[in-house]
């Protein structure tokens, strides 16, 4: 068996996104599958790019579309990778889709997975589920062993996932509601979120500029 | 799709808004980088420069603002969904509790209607719900004061388009 991460992430090899989505191939590698990996932002850009895509997605089993939401939905070059994968694709398949959000509830991925679970059906292909993760910047630039005991839960969540899929079964409904759940407390969350960005502005020597209004129009006041 | 636009542009136009209508298959826009340089490189302003600019230069001084796409798969079209993903510079990168949520604050304090309309080749029930959830969600997190969602069907007479987009457009409150 055979299945093709699609890194939906512009952060590439630094996003969670990757993260999420290479512990799960390397969960179904272990177990016999043969895998790989394309970043659809960097494939997106040129029509060879789309075309080696739609052939890694061709000759897999299974696709797991790893992506952040970005306004409450998948990024552009997801939607355009599933826009062109509508038209193209020919042969049947099994879609896993794994989001990943900032804001602290994961509840903000439901309509990136919505979308995902339609274009499922709208290409004739199974619907494995949709695992959904709040708080995503909490893993920033790591793998999910190096994240430690923060992403404990996820790691077990995705080791879950990666059981039922290696027998062609749907993510079960448990899975999901622990892939959900917080990854720390909301409000420690919210306070060390909103001192990061005061940080990184700090260390770019803007803060004293963080709510410029660089548009403001004369008549708005 | 035409008949959509020119019915938002009338209502707009009849209420008394200027109305400025921006189509984005003639724009150069390239994709978000998720740098986050607009919340804490060059605070408001993308690092980016393309055409993207001055869509949030109308983003974020415009009193109402009519998102018009093809449906897909219940959500935005890709054209539209790349110019929205520039669109994280209208808010501030901090978190703050709104209810049980949680929100950005707006960077502008101007309010906004934020009106969407989305074209579907034929009624598609889970479609519908999806891009009503998304829709709600859109304008939550972008803050609007008021917001409606009207669908247009390729298959359905061209009349029924401008009543949709006029009901919706009045459901948004978007009189001045
Ligand atoms: C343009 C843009 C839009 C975003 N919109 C949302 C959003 O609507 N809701 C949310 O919870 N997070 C949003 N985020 C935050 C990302 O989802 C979050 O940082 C995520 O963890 C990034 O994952 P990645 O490392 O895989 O790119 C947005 C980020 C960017 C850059």
């Amino acid at each position: 068996m055979r299945a093709v991460l699609l890194i939906g992430s512009p952060r590439g090899d630094r996003s969670t996104s990757r993260a999420l989505g290479v512990y799960t191939l390397e969960g179904l590698r272990s177990r016999g599958w043969e895998v790989e990996e394309r970043f659809t932002c960097r494939d997106v850009t040129t029509s060879e790019g789309l075309t080696d895509l739609l052939a890694a997605v061709e000759r897999s089993d299974l696709l797991i579309l790893s992506f952040p939401t970005y306004v409450d939905s998948p990024p552009a070059a997801v939607m355009r990778i599933m826009e062109t994968m509508h038209g193209r694709i020919k042969r049947g398949g099994a879609l896993l889709a794994i989001a990943n959000c900032g804001f602290i509830s994961s509840s903000n991925n439901t309509s990136s997975l919505s979308i995902c679970r339609l274009f499922a059906r709208d290409i004739g292909w199974e619907w494995r589920g949709g695992l959904s993760l709040g708080g995503g910047n909490v893993l920033a630039g790591r793998t999910l062993e190096e994240a430690g005991g923060v992403a404990r839960n996820v790691r077990r969540a995705l080791d879950q996932a990666v059981s039922a899929l290696a027998e062609g079964r749907v993510v079960p409904r448990g899975t999901i509601d622990r892939m959900a759940r917080n990854i720390v407390p909301p409000f420690i969350y919210n306070i060390t979120a909103n001192r990061a960005w005061d940080r990184a502005a700090r260390n770019n020597k803007v803060l004293d500029r963080i709510r410029d209004r660089p548009y403001m129009e004369e008549e708005q006041v | 799709m035409r008949p959509a636009v020119e019915a938002s542009d009338s209502v707009l136009r009849e209420m008394g808004h200027q109305v400025e209508t921006v189509r984005l298959k003639d724009k150069r826009i390239a994709q978000c980088r998720g740098c986050f340089g607009c919340w804490v490189r060059t605070p408001g302003q993308c690092i980016i420069d393309d055409d993207a600019n001055e869509i949030m230069r109308s983003f974020v001084s415009s009193h109402v603002i009519v998102l018009l796409t093809p449906v897909t798969f219940g959500g935005h079209s890709s054209q539209l969904k790349k110019a929205l993903d520039r669109m994280l510079g209208s808010a501030l990168p901090y978190l703050e509790r709104c209810g049980r949520d949680t929100r950005h604050p707006r960077r502008y304090d101007i309010a906004q209607r934020m009106v969407f309309v989305g074209l579907l080749p034929e009624r598609d029930h889970e479609a519908q719900v999806t891009y009503r959830e998304l829709s709600k969600m859109n304008a939550l997190n972008f803050r609007a004061t008021g917001w409606a969602m009207a669908l247009v069907f390729s298959n359905e007479r061209t009349e029924m388009a401008s009543i949709a987009v006029r009901e919706d457009l009045l459901q948004a409150g978007v009189a001045p």
